[in-house]
């Protein structure tokens, strides 16, 4: 029986054995400060037992879902329950990083430790089983999935979290963090901008000009292939020596490095993904559906605006979002070559082998990529005409 | 032999298979036959293990299929499918040394075999041995589909409408094909089919399913004379007598009859006119020309005049005919009688009419 | 092989044999770097030579793409069976969100976890290769057609020789698109595992940029971008074979 429950809805199982395990396991780590290694706490020695049983009881009503597998309501309390599991961690974790830090020395840091990890990992696992469970009602779907995350999010800015190394480290740095993620925003919006404007011409071109295709393509294939790292140095060369020569360029702040050579680089990078996206959306658009527009009186133009560009602006929209992700994370590459951006963060925390400072930087970089993902997503949904299935 | 006992195959709440219980002889062509839905595709798919049945038992060879491996028990049948299902990976040789290769075969004995099985289909098999499954037309790959289920020499063959995917002059040609395989073979065969005219021309015995349930089986013959409810009623067409004659070769009623070549005397013409109406005309090798109708005789002086000449295959049909064929020819062309030919286009004699009736009231007995 | 194929291969051998030729020669590169800057007073980064370099990047590459590659294929073939069916959605979610994840970001995220140097960086090349490796290994099994491995069983093979026969054959041609996309991508990455003390050709760039000597970023640029490019066109040549 044992292992036709676990055959059947083995996922559910994997879930709540790693939310399990991750209760034994180092939870918060007590350092004595920014850079030494620290003691790990367990969760008990967090949450006490109190706090524990719950947990615990949660963890149970998840594994006893596992049994119904139909319906909607034990999918919605399992989606309860995960959710409940994910905030109540993160406030036991960070109610306790309150205290601890109040008993130790000010320089103390209180770091999130495997445990926490874990059951962050698990509680995934759990809103993704119970979202499958609720295939047909998107409206609870979302619920489920985002609940969650929503109250986090207030209870983060509400201060909640802030004893924890990663917030303490924050609050240290908050005026560049703002200044260096809005940089960063910047960096990655006009090179996408530009990289759109000259990737939509040349994906157009591509269409029009059998003799252009193949060159463009095969730049723009290479200039994929060459590492960021690479690209940057490449170019810092070059514009060195122009603004060497020429001091007039230094003054409007193009200089070798810096963000020139970055909005360079990312604008190339955003051209492939934008010009092959342009490129196939034009040429799906079936040429019996421009035959008849034209059949029917209209002009070149006319067809273009009313039925090649409608038609092929999802996939061109696709392209955008994947050159916009792409660039998050080039841009924090930027920050080597004295860009800036949230990228700094990262590098400096990996030179002052000060893990909260890479964090700081990281997680903040992941959570923009996904974030512009999704919207990227929507809009293309959104872009996409009603009659068009996705046939993806 | 194949025997099914109160096999049932039920799908949650949908049941498409219903306690079938039916034997298959060795050596018989039995057809599965029925409308979309019926559960003649789950049947054979159950022979060979690729569907579990809910409930009952099936024997091979008074073997239960459950107690072997499924592939090991598919090793031994023949499984031939609409779709043909080559591998675009490897080469039609491959393709059809592929159940040998896992029954570990000798490797001469394989290609030998191989070469074999693609001239046994009709394919030259130095021109087709290394093609690729996207270089075959519809019909080879078809070919070689079956060529593949016969490489191990399967005492049993599934077939899956394993004619459907064709143009209807190829899958007439490979119908013809599969019945001299099978007189040569002699296989216990099970083909599944949607195609009625298909079915009483290949099969031994016919199997109706309907809903899951095994309504009627029986001789194509016995199943277009005496259906067993209405549903095989309707189901085999109000034309059934028509469809029965496709099962008869003309061979017992061709009847001798006159005919005059081109050299012969107009007085003889004249004498054999005086019978019917038509009389046939032969070349000096007893080939047949063309025809003399009684009513332009007297204008003509000589055969020569008088002859309307013809094309062969076009005005006679060949000996081995079906009822069904020459009745429509002589439908389309308005005549009471038609000439017969040997494959050599020599005349034969004639059939008429009255000895198609003839031979139709008997069968209906 | 065809001809335009033959001579395509030739070229690349050809290339990649020039290319490890320079590479070995150091003096050739330091008389051309020094024509390039003649103001610098050291062209060639002094710590280790290029080839060391170049060897010390496709160490970090290879050993984490073939570890992505022994565990991504398999993974991916598990996912698609009935045993593991159950992770299917779960796994293609992970994949295809872990995409959005910047490369830099897991590295970075490995080194609080695993330290500095080699291990940290190989362990976030083969996390992040695996992404592709995976997707594409599933995409492609599940893009073999369904009457053909209904074939496969029909005629007898089981369930394992099918997959190795007739499945993954089939699947070859996406399954090593993927790998090519993890190699690609790591070959990038690697070069800031610099930064952790990884070596490779990030070094000298990474000199060149603390210590404001354009002649050391070239150094370690120019070699990078050409076996990445080198790369990828071998890589593709192998992904044309499978059918």
């Amino acid at each position: 029986m044992i292992r036709r429950l676990v055959a059947g809805d083995s996922l559910n199982i994997t879930g709540v054995a790693i939310g399990l395990i991750s209760l034994y396991t180092g939870w918060l780590t007590l350092k004595p400060n920014r850079i030494s290694s620290g003691v790990s706490l367990s969760f008990h020695e967090i949450a006490g037992w109190p706090g524990l049983a719950i947990i615990l009881g949660l963890w149970f009503v998840c594994f006893s879902l596992s049994y119904f597998r139909k319906g909607k309501l034990p999918a919605l309390i399992l989606g309860t329950a995960a959710n409940l599991i994910l905030v109540l961690s993160f406030v036991f974790t960070g109610l306790a990083a309150t205290r601890l830090l109040g008993v130790e020395a000010p320089n103390a840091r209180i770091s999130l430790g495997i445990g926490f990890w874990m059951t962050f990992v698990a509680t995934y696992i759990m809103i993704f089983a119970s979202r499958q469970r609720l295939d047909n009602s998107p409206s609870l779907r979302h619920i489920v999935s985002w609940t969650g995350v929503v109250v986090l999010f207030f209870l983060l800015i509400n201060g909640w979290f802030k004893d924890l190394s990663v917030l303490q480290e924050f609050s240290g740095y908050e005026e560049r963090f703002i200044q260096e993620l809005l940089h960063h925003v910047f960096l990655v919006g006009i090179s996408v901008a530009i990289g759109t404007i000259i990737g939509i011409m040349l994906g157009t071109w591509a269409t029009r000009s059998k003799r252009t295709e193949k060159p463009i393509f095969f730049i723009a294939n290479i200039t994929q292939t060459v590492p960021s790292l690479a690209l940057f140095g490449l170019l810092i060369a070059p514009l060195s020596a122009l603004s060497f020569t020429f001091p007039s360029l230094r003054e409007i702040g193009i200089r070798g490095v810096g963000d020139t050579p970055a909005i360079i680089a990312l604008t190339i990078y955003s051209l492939l993904p934008i010009v092959r996206n342009t490129y196939v959306g034009l040429r799906q658009v079936d040429t019996a559906v421009i035959d008849a527009g034209i059949g029917v009186g209209m002009s070149r133009t006319q067809v273009f605006r009313k039925i090649e560009v409608p038609l092929a602006a999802p996939l061109v929209l696709e392209g955008v979002r994947t050159a916009l992700v792409q660039s998050v994370g080039l841009a924090a590459v930027a920050a080597l070559i004295g860009a800036g951006g949230l990228g700094w963060f990262i590098f400096q925390g990996l030179g002052q082998a000060a893990t909260d400072m890479i964090l700081l930087g990281a997680i903040p970089i992941i959570v923009m990529a996904i974030i512009v993902d999704a919207i990227m997503r929507t809009m293309v949904r959104l872009v996409t005409p009603e009659g068009l299935t996705e046939g993806n | 032999m194949i025997s099914l006992k109160k096999v049932t195959k039920n799908y949650g709440d949908t049941l498409a298979v219903n306690k079938l219980t039916i034997d298959i002889d060795s050596g018989e062509v039995c057809v599965i036959i029925g409308p979309s839905g019926c559960g003649k595709t789950t049947t054979l798919r159950m022979i060979n293990r690729l569907i579990d049945p809910t409930s009952g038992h099936i024997f091979v060879d008074g073997l239960d299929v459950n107690t072997s491996k499924p592939e090991h028990l598919r090793r031994s049948i023949g499984y031939a499918i609409q779709s043909v299902g080559l591998f675009p990976h490897m080469t039609v040789e491959e393709n059809i040394a592929i159940v040998p290769e896992l029954l570990h075969w000798e490797k001469n004995r394989i290609i030998r075999r191989t070469a074999e099985l693609l001239s046994l289909v009709g394919l030259n098999s130095r021109e087709y041995a290394s093609k690729y499954p996207n270089q075959l037309s519809g019909g080879e790959a078809q070919r070689i589909g079956v060529a593949r289920a016969l490489a191990a020499n399967p005492p049993i063959l599934l077939m899956d409408e394993p004619f459907g995917a064709v143009d209807p002059l190829t899958r007439e040609r490979l119908q013809a094909q599969f019945i001299h395989i099978q007189q040569e073979l002699k296989k216990t065969i099970i083909l599944v089919t949607h195609d009625l005219d298909e079915a009483i021309r290949l099969a031994d015995r016919i199997a109706i399913m309907y809903a899951g349930e095994l309504v009627q089986y029986d001789t194509p013959e016995a199943i277009l004379s005496r259906p067993a409810n209405k549903f095989v009623h309707d189901f085999v067409g109000t034309d059934r007598a028509l469809k029965r004659l496709s099962r008869i070769s003309i061979k017992d009623i061709v009847k001798p009859a006159p005919s005059v070549s081109i050299n012969t005397p107009m007085d003889e013409v004249y004498e054999a006119c005086k019978k019917c109406r038509w009389v046939w005309v032969v070349d000096n090798d007893r080939r047949l020309i063309g025809w003399i109708d009684r009513t332009n005789l007297p204008k003509a002086s000589s055969v020569k005049e008088a002859v309307v000449m013809g094309n062969r295959e076009e005005i006679a049909v060949t000996n081995n005919a079906t009822l069904r064929e020459t009745l429509s020819r002589m439908l389309g062309q308005g005549l009471k009688s038609i000439p017969v030919i040997d494959d050599n286009g020599h005349f034969v004699g004639e059939v008429a009419l009255s000895s198609i009736e003839a031979a139709t009231a008997e069968t209906e007995a | 092989m065809q001809k335009r194929l033959k001579s395509r291969w030739i070229l690349l051998a050809v290339f990649i044999g020039a290319f490890f030729l320079i590479i070995a020669n150091m003096s050739w590169w330091e008389n051309a770097l020094r024509l390039l800057f003649p103001d610098e007073s050291s062209v060639i980064h002094p710590r280790t030579s290029l080839l060391v370099l170049v060897g010390e990047h496709l160490e970090m590459v290879l050993i984490s793409s073939s570890i992505t590659i022994l565990v991504g294929i398999p993974l991916g073939v598990w996912v698609t069976r009935p045993s593991g069916k159950n992770f299917l959605p779960i796994i293609t979610d992970v994949t295809s969100f872990g995409q959005t994840f910047p490369p830099v970001a897991v590295l970075a995220l490995a080194v609080p976890m695993f330290g500095f140097g080699l291990l940290p960086t190989v362990i976030a090349l083969f996390l992040y290769g695996l992404l592709p490796v995976v997707r594409n290994t599933i995409a492609g099994l599940r893009a073999v057609p369904v009457n053909i491995l209904d074939a496969a069983y029909g005629i007898g093979m089981s369930r394992f020789q099918a997959l190795i026969r007739v499945e993954i054959p089939l699947a070859a041609r996406v399954i090593m698109a993927g790998v090519r996309i993890s190699v690609i991508i790591n070959i990038g990455t690697a070069m800031i595992g610099a930064i952790i003390g990884a070596g490779g050709l990030g070094s000298p760039i990474i000199a060149g940029l603390v210590q404001d000597n354009i002649a050391y970023i070239i150094e370690g640029a120019v070699p990078a971008a050409v076996l990445a490019v080198l790369a990828d066109q071998l890589l593709a040549g192998i992904e044309e074979i499978f059918v």
